[in-house]
């Protein structure tokens, strides 16, 4: 229900033109869960922002299609886009705690966008609104509350709550756990999955966190310096991982289930989006580059099924 | 080494030049402020007769000619030897009672938020009685008390301006005092001392720095308004006085715009300078302030 | 008293270490009401000296104000005791060489550093609280610590400033200025939360390698269970300001015995998409720490309470060889 075919994002900033996603690829089907990994500025944030034309004003879309059931959302203009926004498309901000209106209580605040988007009765976005509290596990009783009477965790489930307002089909969560605890971590992720099968939502999910990604996600997409470096199920990347990034990554994250063994680093410095080397952007901290790999850019090449990767050893 | 030091401070200082120099606001009001100072600097020289001469009996109360660009006041002085040598007092009061009111203002706002408890306490109810008590007043009472000398309405302002920046800078005081890094050199060892002048001073500097130049607009502002109120410094003229005297003399009904105009001009430039000075740092200082 | 583990020496022994603030109003204080929050209460702790011991909890359990406490940089009820003395009771000026062997360092790279001030000079200056250094030792010695954190070479970065400089290498920055004192011990509070992925590994290994180099002992906080089993040779895990269970790091997450460890335990990621093990889920979160329930501070949320958990709080009792937990299933169920 989703493709995205060759994205790539710029933004004019006064040092330059930051190139911060090129030449991306990936497709979601409709009740999938697809997640998009990487570190900081890898650009994964912003292709999911792309989606929903949220960029902000001196970021853009430089080429690319981004086809939502069938409708390119790269040439809708902002009107058409606001018809869409929530209503087929929405999203679970990072630090989604703090973006909620500390003047408005929850009840009001689930109801706003069915309001606004849907010629609904009052009385009847009010019931669904404390519906959804139920769902996400609030005492509906608590709806007539402020945002500073709930905790962080609890602030989340009515973030999650909000974007399921108006029945999207697509449903984008942006690091909707990095901030908590990991009690509640699992809490909200187990809520996650269950809504997802009972209103089968398609969800991308946005995370530096592999163990996260492979606990909820059916498909994963790496990322590093706004490129693609791998792509597939997520049986693939954790069972075969092939680029050589991924593999640091995964090594990255402790299994408490395997041997104890030290965490994994990668030496050097993350890339500067500003000026990015020829070639492969991860060949300066790769420790199986070549003299290719600095010269040119891999392309993306299909390993077997939908397991993609781009890397000069294929 | 040094030598580097001494690079880094240079790069810092071109800089903020460079910044400084693209905000047109900015240029407009230091070129203001620098032909002030130079006409306050060189008075002496630049008046074309002696300010404080009486004049003949024909020559009072006449509008400019080519003798006296600006005409003359009511005892036959030349006006714009008056405004060159007011701007002397003008400037020196700004700037001295400035210096006084930064200073206390700075010391209490730094020691109240450093320390808070007890003696913030104490500080802030100081401050909060110097906030109230009203400032013409004070004046009136002072110049009774103390008679009417330049160094009275120095000291006066300055009091009057102490407590609002001893606000500003205790809650930026209070602000800095909870970030890690203090608390990182608390751990190491360092003392309240050091960790007020080495490391909250560079921090609150900035802020100083911009609610100075404001507070010389104020001063001087504030200066104008006693001297013409008459509680000024009789024995020095100042525009402030030199308004004064204009209305006593009645120069508003006689239509004499020669007397009244170019000493509230003056006023009006200098402190337009210092505002429009005090802009530019701002927006420099505040790089947030620069996206727009 | 707490049995020693791996036949190490005792560095540093904590006893009944508690820290309350006071959250009194103005009103309050009229009404003479008073109003505490516990943040940490009654906790032993016996550091071996070379050793990593990591406090593990999630937010609001007390550890940071913990290690803060230990390094007295809060208020604390207790006795911290270095080779016999009680802390508490050294002068000012033995109190202050103590900072040059007990260092802390922070969570947030972007905040622990004065951003007006040099690399040269943030790392410089605690050599200038302590010692009397002329300019050319001085340089030598900072210079020596930024490449001993793999800042190299250090002349490049002597005269440039915190915001120049990634994530990872302020934190590097904080390190030096830790070690160039060359302290004895270090409390870590989540030193690389704040840090992207890839970059952590380094710095822990470089916390690792100074262990060995230096005889290091470190207090290492985290919220992160997994990451605590790697590194740290045992684990505490606090909630509510008590230590529910201690013991070696692979004892404790491999044969828990407090219900709490054993559900965080269950619910810590895997990177694997086929997870074996069922996860307990609590319900609801932690309390906050001004409504501290009775007996059992967990009993509200754990499975398996039952009446004697609301009355009585469990004592931390021996498991197996050097492995604690409070729990009054201890031995019921075994």
């Amino acid at each position: 229900m989703l493709q995205v075919n060759n994205l790539s994002v710029r933004f004019r900033t006064k040092t330059g033109l930051v190139e911060a996603v090129t030449d991306t690829t990936f497709s979601l089907s409709a009740g999938e869960v697809l997640g998009i990994a990487g570190e900081s500025g890898c650009g994964k944030t912003t292709a999911a922002l792309s989606i929903m034309k949220l960029l902000p004003k001196n970021g853009f879309v430089e080429k690319g299609e981004i086809l939502f059931e069938g409708e390119d959302m790269a040439k809708k203009s902002e009107e058409e886009m606001r018809g869409i926004r929530w209503k087929r498309i929405s999203i679970i901000f990072q630090g989604a705690m703090n973006a909620l209106n500390p003047v408005q209580n929850v009840e009001d605040q689930i109801a706003e966008p069915m309001l606004l988007h849907e010629k609904v009765e009052k009385n009847v976005a009010y019931e669904r609104a404390r519906k959804l509290l139920e769902e996400v596990g609030i005492d509906k009783r608590r709806g007539k509350e402020y945002p500073h009477e709930f905790s962080g965790g609890m602030r989340q489930r009515v973030m999650i709550a909000m974007a399921l307002a108006c029945d999207p089909s697509l449903v984008i969560a942006d690091e909707p756990v990095t901030a908590l605890d990991v009690m509640v971590q699992a809490q909200i992720l187990e809520l996650l999955k269950r809504l997802q099968r009972e209103h089968r939502l398609s969800i991308i999910l946005i995370t530096h966190d592999l163990s996260v990604l492979a606990e909820t996600c059916n498909n994963a997409l790496i990322m590093y310096a706004g490129r693609v470096c791998e792509y597939g199920t997520t049986e693939d990347i954790f069972y075969h991982p092939t680029h050589p990034y991924t593999k640091r990554l995964i090594s990255a994250f402790p299994n408490i289930e395997k041997e104890k063994v030290f965490v994994e680093g990668i030496a050097g410095d993350p890339p500067n989006l500003l000026s990015l080397p020829p070639g492969c952007p991860f060949a300066p901290r790769c420790s199986e580059s070549r003299e290719l790999c600095r010269k040119e850019l891999p392309a993306l090449y299909r390993l077997s099924g939908g397991h993609h990767v781009a890397c000069h050893r294929w | 080494m040094k030598r580097e030091r001494i690079e880094l401070y240079k790069k810092k200082a071109k800089n903020t030049w460079n910044l400084y120099k693209a905000s047109t606001m900015g240029m407009i009001g230091l070129f203001i402020l620098i032909s002030f100072i130079i006409v306050a600097l060189f008075a002496p020289w630049l008046e074309p007769y002696d300010p404080y001469k009486i004049g003949e009996q024909k020559d009072i109360m006449k509008p400019p000619t080519r003798e006296h660009l600006f005409g003359t006041d009511e005892l036959g002085r030349d006006i714009l030897s008056g405004v060159i040598i007011g701007s002397r007092v003008s400037l020196l009061v700004g700037l001295f009672a400035t210096l006084i009111s930064m200073v206390i203002g700075s010391i209490v706002g730094l020691l109240s938020g450093f320390y808070g408890k007890t003696i913030d306490a104490i500080l802030m109810r100081i401050t909060d009685i110097f906030l109230v008590i009203p400032f013409l007043p004070l004046m009136i009472v002072l110049a009774a008390l103390l008679g009417p000398s330049l160094w009275n309405i120095i000291f006066v302002i300055g009091i009057d301006g102490w407590p609002s920046t001893a606000r500003v800078v205790r809650s930026q005081v209070l602000s800095i005092k909870e970030r890690q890094f203090i608390l990182r050199l608390r751990a190491l060892g360092a003392s309240d001392y050091r960790i007020m002048m080495k490391h909250i001073s560079p921090n609150i500097f900035s802020l100083i720095f911009a609610n100075t130049i404001l507070t010389i607009a104020v001063s001087i502002l504030s200066e104008a308004v006693l001297s013409f109120l008459g509680l000024g410094d009789p024995l020095h003229i100042s525009w402030g006085t030199q308004l004064h005297f204009a209305f006593e003399s009645g120069a508003a009904g006689l239509g004499a715009y020669w007397y009244l105009l170019p000493p509230g001009i003056a006023i009006v430039l200098v402190v337009l300078g210092f505002t429009l000075m005090g802009y530019a740092f701002d927006e420099i200082l505040n790089p947030k302030l620069r996206e727009r | 008293m707490l049995p020693a583990t791996g036949g190490r020496m005792t560095f540093l022994d904590v006893q009944n270490l508690s820290v309350s603030f006071s959250s009194q109003g103005f009103i309050d204080m009229l009404l003479k009401r008073q109003k505490t929050v516990s943040a940490v209460d009654g906790i032993n702790l016996l550091i071996q000296k070379g050793e990593i011991l990591c406090l593990v909890g999630e937010s609001g359990c007390g550890k940071t104000t913990c290690g803060k406490a230990i390094l007295g940089l809060v208020e604390y009820d207790g006795s911290v005791i270095r080779e016999g003395k009680n802390i508490a009771t050294f002068t000012k000026k033995e109190k202050k060489v103590l900072r040059t062997k007990m260092q802390i360092i922070f969570q947030d790279p972007y905040e622990s550093l004065n951003p007006k001030h040099t690399i040269f000079d943030i790392v410089a200056e605690p050599l200038e609280i302590h010692y009397d250094l002329s300019e050319k030792e001085k340089e030598e010695k900072v210079i020596d610590a930024l490449e001993d954190v793999g800042l190299r070479p250090a002349s490049e970065f002597l005269y440039r400033y915190p915001h120049e400089l990634s994530g990872g290498q302020r934190q590097r920055v904080v390190i030096a200025g830790a070690l160039i004192l060359d302290p004895e011990f270090i409390v870590a509070d989540e030193p690389v939360s704040m840090l992207d992925v890839s970059i952590r590994a380094e710095i822990l290994k470089l916390m690792l390698e100074f262990r060995g180099k230096k005889n290091l002992t470190y207090l290492f906080i985290t919220h992160d269970l997994s990451l605590a089993w790697v590194i740290s040779d045992r684990i505490a895990i606090m909630y509510l300001g008590k230590i529910l269970e201690i013991g070696p790091s692979e004892r404790v997450i491999k044969n828990p015995k407090n219900p709490y460890t054993k559900a965080l335990i269950s619910v810590i990621p895997i990177p694997d998409p086929h997870v074996a093990h069922e996860k307990i889920l609590l319900r609801g979160e932690p309390p906050d720490p001004s409504h501290i329930p009775s007996g059992c501070r967990f009993h509200p949320r754990c499975p398996f309470a039952f009446d004697r958990c609301r009355e009585e709080e469990p004592l931390l009792q021996d498991v197996e060889e050097g492995h604690l937990a409070a729990c009054h299933l201890i031995g019921a169920i075994q």
